[in-house]
């Protein structure tokens, strides 16, 4: 089945990435600043370093901003294609519930979950039964490969 | 004689039946991993990293040099019968491979694409065999001031490739070096930006942020073409004899030979790589043939010239990473990462204090070339089946191995929850067009660099002088000056050209 992109959000590349930069450069210099002083030598070691990645970061978000301004509109537009943004939420939606479950539960019931979960979500629910069997033998190969060759123990 | 003496000890390292099982599997892995669209050997050596953790260092790597080469091999496969790329450095292959396959030379093209991968690797390895011990002697005249201005220059050089994108290749590199500073200061003991999370004390594992960006992330990208994805070309399954005519050699065995070194030099450099040196292989042919209108329309060198030296520069990227300690692409920052994981510190002493390690790993690659070069002639038929697995199935799979291999670094599920941020992180920065190599190297080298500077402060009484008092450093600054600058520089010159015509 194919289904249609229709494009739900259309935003301007260099411009975004500029605001965020500028945003999250203050933000973390701000952060750097109230961090703890190193209590042996130079008290503001431990800030230098970052206080100056922040800054970097204003500044280049800074030229990114400007040059997003300056571009012609319709230059470098971006868009998110419905779908594409359902399937990752959803796919994210999956995993936030596997990590919940991962220790809880052990690996492999989980895994075997979380796998046919995943690929219902992605692979459609009329070929369950594909979608079982590749969920099925995923699991046990992977446990199989971790647990009995490399000895790596698996919740 | 003393370089063959460590070689035949390598080889003996190399060859035990551990080391052939793992360097056969890593190839076969590799090849299939690069010959699926949308990964390619920084996704694949990301994702099968975690099997690496239980292994000696000489196995480790040699099974991750096989990945890499059997991906740079693989690559090449989809481009020519599909005409989608495995991977960036396999999009020259596209050019004339597919048009090859059109024209029913599918078998002559997927030979010739292995015969000239496999001739760029083995002539790029010797290089390497000869170039490595006195890059590394050199480097042992390296100390904090150095290696500080050298991880600038690597850096600088790999977020200014793109002219175009070289604001977002800087904004990159910030980010990965503010993601290294997560964690413990290790010369202070203070805390940075843990906000009370003890899984963070010890930092941010770089193979969370690399199998994230590049495992996830891409997967997410490719969402976007799951709909749109139509019936598409169906895979040739039957293929005759794969080999090639002498007709067919007659016309490629020079530019292959031409172009290996132009993919070795290319490979060493940090930033630059085997999409560049394909690229340029490719321009270079077309411009020295005297058929350049066959380019395009199926030349069998056409294809051969950027596979060598695609395979070359792959060899080559590893030269920085072994000899100085300092990777120049993702995928060897990954296959840095992993060494410093195993207990070895990358670099000259790698050449001093495991130098069994080190020639066995080059030993492998004389070895890998054989495989690969097995893998894909007369296996090629089988593996390209691997191609018409439905990609609906095979994200899926991907996502998962992403978990449980994250899951096995330190068994926290803290870890996978940061793995699910930086799969969101890969993909807007994909969706952004903001380069993911950079933000990769500055998270592997930052902590080093940040602790380089600051040795270097200490040495100094906190003079900033201390990196303009040696000739090495001066000459690492200006090379790092110059690779920002010439991008401009270039474009400046390419435009008055067209104004003066």
């Amino acid at each position: 089945m194919s289904r249609q992109f229709n494009g739900v959000m259309q935003v301007r590349s260099d411009y975004i990435v500029g605001i965020f930069g500028i945003i999250f450069g203050g933000i973390y210099s701000a952060q750097s600043l109230v961090l703890p002083k190193a209590s042996i030598g130079n008290p503001w070691a431990p800030i230098y370093f970052p206080v100056s990645l922040g800054i970097l970061m204003v500044g280049f978000g800074a030229m990114l901003l400007l040059k997003g301004l300056k571009q012609k509109k319709g230059r470098s537009i971006l868009i998110f294609p419905r779908e594409a943004l359902i399937l990752i939420a959803g796919t994210l939606v999956i995993c936030s519930v596997y990590i919940f479950l991962f220790e809880r539960i052990g690996f492999i019931p989980s895994t075997m979950i979380f796998m046919a979960s995943v690929l219902t979500f992605i692979n459609e629910f009329k070929k369950w039964k594909i979608n079982l069997a590749v969920a099925v033998s995923f699991t046990l190969l992977i446990w199989y490969v971790f647990e009995k060759l490399f000895y790596i123990n698996l919740p | 004689m003393e370089i063959l003496g460590y070689l035949s000890h390598g080889f003996a390292l190399a060859v035990t039946p551990l080391n052939m099982v793992w360097l056969v599997l890593g190839a076969i892995m590799g090849t299939v991993l690069g010959m699926l669209p949308g990964l390619g050997p920084t996704t694949g050596i990301a994702l099968l990293l975690p099997l690496t953790f239980t292994m000696t260092p000489d196995t480790a790597l040699i099974t991750m040099c096989a990945v890499y080469y059997g991906a740079m091999f693989g690559g090449s496969r989809s481009s020519i019968l599909l005409n989608v790329p495995g991977d960036g450095a396999a999009v020259a292959a596209c050019f004339d491979g597919y048009p090859l396959s059109q024209k029913g030379k599918a078998e002559s093209a997927l030979a010739m694409s292995a015969i000239a991968s496999f001739i760029g690797g083995l002539i790029a390895t010797i290089a390497f065999v000869l170039v490595a011990v006195p890059v590394a002697r050199f480097a042992l005249k390296f100390g904090p001031p150095e290696y500080f201005t050298l991880m600038i220059f690597a850096l600088a050089a790999t977020a200014s490739i793109s002219k175009e994108a070289m604001l977002k290749g800087f904004f990159s590199l910030i980010l990965g070096l503010m993601i290294s500073t997560i964690g413990m200061d290790y010369q202070s003991g203070v805390l940075r930006f843990t906000f009370g999370i003890q899984e963070l004390q010890t930092g941010i594992d770089f193979i969370i942020v690399i199998i994230g960006v590049y495992g996830l992330g891409e997967v997410f990208i490719n969402f976007e073409k799951l709909a749109v994805t139509g019936p598409g070309d169906v895979l040739k399954k039957k293929f005759g004899r794969i080999w090639i005519t002498m007709a067919q050699w007659k016309r490629c065995w020079l530019p292959i030979l031409r172009q290996t070194p132009v993919g070795f030099l290319i490979g060493v450099l940090p930033g630059a790589g085997g999409t560049i040196a394909a690229l340029m292989a490719y321009n270079n042919e077309k411009q020295i043939s005297k058929h350049p209108e066959e380019f395009g329309e199926g030349a069998i060198e056409g294809l051969a010239a950027p596979e060598a030296a695609n395979n070359a520069a792959s060899v080559g990227a590893l030269i920085p990473m072994m000899t100085l300690g300092v990777p120049g692409s993702g995928t060897t920052a990954i296959m840095l990462g992993a060494l410093m994981i195993l207990g070895l510190q990358p670099g000259p002493l790698l050449f001093q204090q495991h130098a069994d390690v080190a020639w066995a790993v080059i030993a492998s690659m004389f070895l890998g070339n054989v495989v690969c070069a097995i893998i894909n002639i007369p296996l090629a038929g089988l593996l390209v089946r691997v191609l018409a697995v439905p990609p609906r199935i095979l994200y899926p799979l991907i996502v998962g191995l992403a978990f449980v291999g994250v899951y096995t670094i330190n068994f926290s599920t803290v870890d996978l929850t940061l793995l699910m941020i930086f799969g969101v992180v890969g993909y807007f920065m994909k969706k952004f067009k903001i380069p993911t190599a950079p933000l990769i190297l500055a998270v592997v080298i930052g902590q080093s660099m940040e602790q380089s500077f600051r040795m270097s402060l200490m040495l100094s009484d906190g003079s900033l002088g201390i990196f303009f008092r040696s000739g090495i450093c001066n000459v690492l600054i200006v090379l790092a000056v110059i690779s920002i600058i010439w991008p401009f520089f270039s474009d400046w010159r390419k435009k008055k050209k067209v104004g003066t015509m």
